[in-house]
């Protein structure tokens, strides 16, 4: 459960349909795989995404590091002094605009340097009570998108009281109806989000 | 490409020829040398001729108390002990640009091994564009010399300042890179600077002897060739013809052999030599003077299958304090250890928090630029400068 938004990095590059963020470290509250996030839109509103790839970038330094018994100082000082690039892709699902939500692209994708928060468990809520988004992520090209999505839907799931059961029952239809013609992948997406 | 290289591929040759040569013959004479120095371990008459030969100017090391082919073990590590490394970076002056000034930044890291701490790390940027700071006594802006050298006291302050402040709560080794003589005998640097920085350096030495820090730098892939001189005198003079000797011997001893290939040739990964005293030369007159009088040792810091020398030196006040030296010779085994390039790690990273890179001088020109804009001064680099950088940018040839 998140009550308050948690500052996760600065957006490095964007486009329409996903942006990427940069990030000075992998803790416990930088968002994970399927977290809902947001950053400004320069219109004045807020494009709404989902976390797709975190990717700890190749450090040449680290590598030389690897065979040798190192100590806890140094691994403290790589995770907390250096400047580890993690960078952090994120699939963009939806925006808010003059308070409404809409479960589709934006006009305008983040601008550099913007600052990338998580969503409040509120703000899931209300943007899963919709399930357009669900084909955005199925159709996403650079992301896996059935892991994406069960990923999503789970984090749905925990943002609503009592663990959102009939939440998941309800995206399961969704599902069930989306990916008739296909029932190998429905089996595989359902059991990633079985309650 | 205004560097053809089909005109110089034939001295590339050359040089591949010339490099090969040089590595088999140093190759074949590390041995004798070694055998030498294990012949003249312990030598009263060598020991004379050596007295003998430094009051002539003689350049080479000066046996101390060790056994010549001494190769110790580095005592076990503390539990508890705190590393200290600073290096630094800078931007020169240059009359061509945006602005006249110069920077000097200095990193610096503190690993209080034992603890499971995080390592405390710094850069301190600093940006002089007063008259006094940039101009040289002849009115152009301040020479790269005088500026590495201002830097190399920058570096050592801080270096003394961290040490001083951490050896209250353990046992701590400063760890600078390079020599550990400030050269500052040099053209462009008047002798009024020089005897500033001199002695602003001499003093964070005398810090770092009050608080009893193991002071060391460290020297990779070192060049020197004074022990090899050491084994010359005692093979190719006698007591008798020092004065001769030391007159008429000129060049490098034995075909250019350095000290390295002896070593590697003697010691185990982890082992060091026995300490050396550095004879007298132009830049460490002041430091005999201070009680600074510099000693130097040798240590394998490679693998089993891939020696590694360096050259280690340290004042006099460590080389002849058992417990500073040990401190130092242990901490420098573990930190090459840490990475596999046979480098201090705090070293390494105290280069890493200090380097100004090309990016970084461009942003910092840049925010001179607005800066300058918005007082209604025009900020532009010369013509020559402005000129070179459009011609460079689309060079053909």
């Amino acid at each position: 459960m998140t009550d308050s938004p948690i500052r996760a990095g600065r957006v490095m590059r964007s486009s329409t349909g996903e942006f990427t963020i940069g990030t000075h470290l992998l803790q416990a509250d930088v968002p994970s795989f399927g977290a809902f996030v947001k950053a400004p839109s320069p219109d004045g509103g807020e494009v709404i995404g989902l976390i797709y790839d975190v990717l700890v970038e190749d450090d040449p330094f680290v590598r030389q590091m690897i065979g040798a018994d190192v100590k806890e100082e140094y691994i403290r000082d790589h995770r907390e002094n250096r400047q580890v690039p993690a960078m952090v892709s994120v699939l963009v699902i939806g925006h808010r605009r003059d308070g409404r939500i809409l479960p589709y692209l934006p006009p305008l994708p983040p601008a550099a340097l913007d600052t990338l928060v998580t969503c409040t468990d509120d703000e899931i809520v209300a943007f899963t009570e919709d399930f357009t988004y669900f084909r955005t992520v199925l159709n996403a090209v650079n992301a896996r998108p059935d892991e994406l999505l069960a990923a999503s839907l789970r984090h749905a799931a925990g943002a609503r009281p009592g663990g959102g059961r009939e939440f998941l029952i309800r995206a399961g239809r969704e599902l069930a109806r989306l990916l008739a013609f296909d029932a190998v992948r429905l089996e595989g997406l359902l059991r990633r989000i079985k309650p | 490409m205004t560097l053809e290289l089909s005109k110089v591929a034939p001295r590339v040759s050359e040089l591949g020829r010339s490099a090969a040569q040089r590595a088999s013959t140093r190759a074949s004479t590390a041995p004798r040398i070694r055998d030498l120095l294990r012949a003249h371990r312990v030598d009263a008459e060598l020991r004379e001729k050596v007295e003998r030969a430094v009051k002539l100017r003689w350049v080479g090391a000066i046996p101390q108390t060790e056994p010549l082919d001494g190769a110790i073990d580095p005592p076990a590590l503390p539990d508890r002990m705190t590393l200290v490394a600073a290096d630094g970076s800078q931007i020169y002056p240059d009359r061509h640009g945006v602005a006249l000034y110069y920077v000097i930044n200095v990193g610096s890291i503190v690993l209080r091994l034992g603890t499971g701490d995080t390592p405390i790390t710094e850069s301190e940027p600093a940006v002089y564009f007063d008259d006094d700071d940039l101009l040289g006594e002849d009115d152009y802006p301040a020479p790269a010399q005088a500026i590495n050298a201002r830097r190399a006291v920058a570096e050592m302050t801080r270096l003394a300042t961290v040490a001083v402040e951490e050896a209250k709560l353990a046992p701590t080794v400063a760890l600078a890179d390079g020599n550990i003589a400030l050269r500052v005998q040099q053209e462009g640097i008047s002798a009024r600077e020089r005897a500033r920085l001199e002695h602003d350096y001499l003093a964070q030495l005398d810090r770092l002897r009050g608080a009893k820090i193991a002071t060391a730098s460290f020297i990779s892939r070192p060049g020197a060739t004074s022990v090899v001189r050491l084994m010359q005198l005692a093979e190719q003079c006698a007591l008798d013809t020092v004065a001769e000797f030391v007159k008429h011997t000129k060049g490098r001893p034995y075909d250019g052999m350095t000290d390295t290939p002896v070593f590697e040739a003697l010691l185990e990964p982890g082992q060091r030599s026995a300490i050396f005293r550095a004879a007298a030369t132009q830049w460490s007159a002041p430091y005999e003077r201070a009680g600074h009088a510099i000693h130097f040792f040798y240590v394998n810091v490679g693998a089993p299958t891939q020696p590694n020398i360096a050259r280690v030196e340290t004042p006099e006040w460590v080389a002849h304090d058992d417990d500073l030296l040990g401190f130092a010779h242990a901490a420098l085994v573990e930190q090459c250890r840490v990475t596999a390039s046979a480098y201090p790690y705090v070293l390494t990273r105290a280069d890493e928090l200090a380097v100004i890179t090309s990016a970084e001088k461009a942003n910092f020109e840049q925010m001179i630029g607005v800066e300058l804009l918005r007082r209604g001064v025009e900020a532009r680099p010369s013509e020559k400068a402005a000129t070179k950088a459009i011609a460079r940018y689309g060079k053909r040839r």
